[in-house]
């Protein structure tokens, strides 16, 4: 089986706040001092991918899709080095992540894995850590007219189809679909494994391309269903924790709650 | 007059979700500026009874559309129906709640519709020149908030928890008025092989939940939260958790709170054993009052905290459970 997964690189999510400093003149938030990572619900979608490896080494591949203004290496060669087999970029100066909109990407990504000719699953992550959208995955499958299962938790092949077990409000289901197939990938499926110091040497060896959308025929990316209207830093809350002495556990707890109670609670 | 504000409710055997309704407070508040009328649907097998809930807050329309191939909410199926009442009814703007059934079905929506989605929106204004209508959004782990003006008809937009407050309801008003979509078993591009349902246990919604109890990675495995659901209960409230122990499966990740889980923002949120990452702050800051639990003196989570206690849930969790129990009885 020859899963595709797609990947986007955004600036580390877990950075300080300040770090996330809004250009009014651009409209355009710049990072500052923050390295570039994978977006962590991708790599919950290539754990998923690298999951189904691990049942059958020898029948699966996995190619890392990711496209953008600039793909660095290093920031990719984690995707490699954790198990996947090949890294494809497309790279160009229309593909800004930052203005560049779901339809837009799913476009190109569509176009992309049409070049690539025969994979059997596509995945994606549940959300990108920086736009926080969604969207990719839905209009990937919408673009490629395949069926798509989003909020997977576990994959598993069956004969020409996947069994997907998906996240449900009150429990979860387990779905059948056919390949080739768009499934949309939940954290619960685990963070991406980290990858031994050999594989790390051997992933600098695995092959890795670069084209441009015109490669892939993306040439007329579609208009953006969403146009940026204004960027704002969130109204700040001002909170001072005050902290209560916990020598006597019942005590704190005592203080705790009359505390609560004085705050308009019970 | 403008094209039709449309509501799409969910609703649970408990009624119409508490989350739709703050939805709804959302779509009161676009169909107003844009001077447009409000109507709201309401998709399922057996949803009589929560269409004529929803006919007691104000809506013009209240619409259902009932059929036994939309018992399990097949994604395909659902996508399907409400596309067809976005025909008949030609609305300008969908709304929905943010919630997991909303996640796959927005953007498959607009996918299909080839108009523009923002999700997890926080606020929505209507600007009289052409930009029609703007949404708020957090981007970048809630530390930038972004406006987005949406092409095409129906924009399609999901709110998350407490955007709007849920209007209280008034009398009953008008008629259900039921629509006919076709629709047909072959639409479904996968197949429902199995369903579990009853993970999430009892006890409230963690969206709708005014008291949230939660633990992290700082529980150190199910027994920990078994405590906490004792000291939930005692306060009347729901267990939540961050990110790690859910990957863990200390708990189901029904209960995760954070970017990836439930956004919240109840009365109370206790935070036990949580470090404080963004990918869970994001999903409670909101909360009104904030209390800290954690060994760590240093962990991120005081600095968002109202109150705090330094110490490990081993002792303070019981402690707190016995005094609440004090209160309650």
């Amino acid at each position: 089986m020859h899963i595709v997964v797609c990947m986007k690189q955004v600036p580390d999510p877990e950075s300080p706040p300040e770090s996330f400093a809004i250009n009014q003149e651009t409209q355009r938030v710049e990072p500052r001092g923050i390295p570039p990572v994978m977006s962590l619900f991708d790599e919950n979608a290539l754990e998923a991918a690298l999951k189904m490896k691990d049942a059958d080494k020898e029948g699966t591949k996995i190619t890392v899709l990711s496209a953008g203004k600039r793909v660095p290496d290093a920031v990719m060669l984690k995707s490699l080095a954790a198990g996947a087999d090949e890294l494809a970029k497309i790279e160009g100066p229309d593909l800004d992540n930052m203005t560049l909109n779901a339809r837009g990407t799913a476009h190109v990504l569509a176009k992309a894995i049409q070049k690539i000719g025969d994979a059997d699953l596509i995945l994606a992550g549940r959300q990108a850590a920086d736009s926080n959208a969604g969207q990719v995955g839905a209009e990937l499958a919408a673009a490629m007219d395949l069926p798509l299962v989003t909020m997977a938790r576990k994959i598993s092949p069956e004969g020409g189809a996947v069994l997907v077990e998906r996240v449900l409000a009150d429990g979860y289901e387990v779905v059948k679909a056919h390949l080739p197939c768009v499934v949309v990938v939940s954290n619960e499926v685990g963070e991406l494994r980290y990858p031994a110091m050999k594989e790390r040497r051997k992933a600098g060896k695995k092959p890795v391309s670069s084209t441009g959308p015109w490669d892939v025929g993306a040439d007329q990316i579609p208009e953006a269903g969403a146009a940026l209207k204004g960027l704002e830093y969130p109204a700040a809350k001002e909170r001072r924790c005050e902290i209560i002495p916990a020598d006597d556990p019942d005590r704190a707890a005592k203080t705790l709650l009359q505390k609560l109670k004085e705050a308009g609670l019970f | 007059m403008a094209s039709p504000v449309l509501v799409l409710a969910e609703s649970s055997c408990a009624g119409v979700l508490s989350l739709s309704l703050e939805t709804l407070a959302m779509g009161q508040k676009a169909a107003r500026e844009s001077d447009a009328s409000l109507a709201v649907l309401v998709c399922g097998k057996g949803v009589s009874e929560a269409a004529n809930e929803l006919l007691c807050y104000g809506a013009d329309k209240v619409f259902a559309v009932d059929s036994d191939l939309l018992e399990d909410l097949h994604p395909d199926l659902l996508c399907a129906a409400v596309s067809q009442v976005c025909e008949i009814i030609r609305p300008g703007a969908l709304f929905m709640a943010e919630t997991l059934a909303a996640l796959d079905l927005a953007p498959r929506l607009a996918a299909r519709l080839g108009t523009g989605c923002a999700s997890d929106c926080v606020d929505v204004c209507f600007l009289q020149d052409s930009v029609g209508f703007v949404f708020t959004k957090p981007v970048y782990s809630g530390n930038v908030m972004a406006r987005f003006a949406l092409s095409g008809e129906p924009v399609v937009a999901t709110f998350r928890t407490r955007a709007g407050k849920a209007p209280q309801p008034g009398e009953a008003s008008g008629k259900v008025e039921s629509l006919d979509v076709r629709l047909d078993p072959s639409l479904a591009r996968y197949e429902v092989v199995k369903r579990f349902s009853g993970d999430a246990a009892g006890g409230p919604r963690l969206e709708s939940a005014d008291k949230i109890v939660s633990g992290g990675r700082g529980m150190g495995g199910p027994e920990g939260f078994a405590a906490l659901e004792k000291l939930a209960e005692a306060l009347g409230g729901a267990v939540g958790a961050s990110r790690p122990p859910c990957d863990l499966g200390w708990i189901s990740p029904v209960h995760q709170v954070g970017i990836t889980g439930a956004i919240v923002a109840p009365s109370l949120y206790i935070a036990t054993g949580i470090s404080g990452s963004t990918q869970h702050v994001a999903g409670m800051a909101d909360s009104r009052v904030i209390v800290a639990i954690n060994k760590n003196e240093d962990a991120n989570i005081f600095k968002i905290a109202d109150f705090g206690i330094v110490g490990g849930w081993e002792e303070i969790i019981p402690a707190l459970t016995r005094a609440a129990a004090e209160i309650a009885g």
